[in-house]
C-alpha cells in the first residue's frame, strides 16, 4: 500500500516546538523565500526541515543497512546506533532474505518442473 | 492424481505461490513476472488486483509497474473472497488463502510477513522466486543480480538491505559454479558451502 501523503501525516502526528538559533543571514534567504512561495517562514523551515531529516535519515539508514547486510556491524552495534526497533527491522529484512534463500535450495532442488 | 502429490504441487505440476500486491510490484520491476507465472501457479486474491488498479492511476513508477502487473494477470489464478476492497486487505485475504490452500505466500509487506511470521504461515519475500530462477539457470547469475539491483534503486533502505543480502548469495551461487567449473578442469574448488544452506 502506498505511505499517507505529508500533508495527511502531519494531520495524524503531533507537533513539537523548537527553539534554533539560526545565522541572520539565513533568515534573509528564508524571508525571500517565504515571500516568493507566499507562505509564512515558520511553515517554510518545517518544510525545509522535515524534507531534510527524512533524506539525511534515508541515506544513513542505506549507508548503516549495508554494513549490517555485509557483516560489518552487528545487531548490537545497531541497536545502539538507531536504537531497538529499526534494528529489529533491519535483522528481520536480512534473516528474512536468507531464508528465501535457504527456502530456494530446498525448492530448486524438490520442485518438478514442466517448463524446460 | 493430484492427491498424491506434494503438497506445494497444483495440477500443473508447478508449485503454488500466493502472492500480494508489493510483491507483484517487486516482481515486475525485477523484469521476472513473466518467468514467475510460468515457473509457478501464481495465486492471488481479487482485492490484491483491486489494489493494483487502483495503484496504477497514480503516474509514478509503482503506477507504473502496477499496470504491468496487471497484464499478467490472467496467467494468474484470481480467488474473489467476497472480502471488502479496503486497506491491508490484499494482505489479510493472501493469509486466509494461504491458510485454506496450504500454499506458501509471496510478500514484501514487513507489516504483513510479521502478522503471517505470527500466524504461522510460511511466507518469504519475492526474491525467493528470483533465487529459484537463479539456481535453476533460468536466468543468468548476471542478469539476476541486475533484477536484485533495480528493487534497490526503485525503492528505500530496506530494499538495499534485501539487496545486500541477496547479492552477498547470489555471488556465493556464482562461487559455487566456478568451483564447479575449476572442478571439471581439476582445479581447486575453495566455496563456502554453509552460504547455500541460508541461515545458520
Amino acid at each position: 500500500m502506498r505511505m499517507e501523503p505529508i500533508a495527511v501525516r502531519r494531520k495524524i502526528m503531533k507537533a513539537i516546538q523548537i527553539s534554533l538559533q539560526v545565522p541572520e543571514y539565513t533568515v534573509k534567504d528564508l524571508d525571500m523565500i517565504a515571500n516568493l512561495l507566499q507562505i509564512s517562514r515558520e511553515q517554510l523551515l518545517t518544510d525545509i526541515i522535515e524534507r531534510e531529516a527524512a533524506r539525511e535519515k534515508e541515506r544513513l539508514l542505506m549507508e548503516l543497512g549495508t554494513l549490517y547486510a555485509q557483516d560489518r556491524i552487528s545487531k548490537a552495534d545497531l541497536v545502539e546506533m538507531i536504537g531497538e526497533a529499526l534494528a529489529d527491522e533491519m535483522e528481520l529484512i536480512k534473516g528474512k532474505t536468507k531464508n528465501a534463500w535457504a527456502g530456494a535450495v530446498k525448492h530448486a532442488k524438490r520442485a518438478p518442473t514442466t517448463d524446460k | 492424481m493430484p492427491n498424491e502429490l506434494p503438497p506445494l504441487i497444483n495440477e500443473q505440476r508447478r508449485p503454488e505461490l500466493i502472492v500480494d500486491t508489493c510483491a507483484l510490484l517487486n516482481l515486475e520491476a525485477m523484469g521476472i513476472l513473466p518467468l514467475a507465472v510460468k515457473r509457478f501457479a501464481i495465486v492471488t486474491s481479487q482485492t490484491v488486483v483491486w489494489e493494483l488498479e487502483n495503484t496504477a492511476r497514480y503516474k509514478d513508477y509503482d503506477g507504473y509497474l502496477a499496470q504491468r502487473a496487471l497484464d499478467w494477470i490472467n496467467r494468474m489464478e484470481v480467488i474473489n473472497l467476497g472480502t471488502p476492497p479496503v486497506r491491508d486487505q490484499g494482505e489479510r485475504d493472501c493469509l486466509q488463502l494461504a491458510r485454506e490452500r496450504k500454499s506458501i505466500i509471496i510478500s514484501d509487506n514487513l507489516a504483513a510477513v510479521k502478522m503471517f511470521d505470527q500466524s504461522g504461515i510460511n511466507n518469504h519475500f519475492s526474491v525467493f522466486i528470483l533465487f529459484v530462477l537463479a539456481m535453476e539457470k533460468k536466468i543468468p547469475l548476471d542478469q539476476a543480480k541486475r533484477a536484485l539491483e533495480a528493487v534497490r534503486l526503485k525503492r528505500r533502505w530496506k530494499d538495499n538491505i534485501l539487496y545486500q543480502t541477496g547479492a552477498k548469495l547470489l555471488g556465493s551461487l556464482g562461487a559455487l559454479r566456478q568451483g564447479e567449473h575449476q572442478g571439471e578442469k581439476g582445479g581447486v574448488v575453495d566455496f563456502d558451502s554453509s552460504a547455500l544452506g541460508g541461515e545458520k
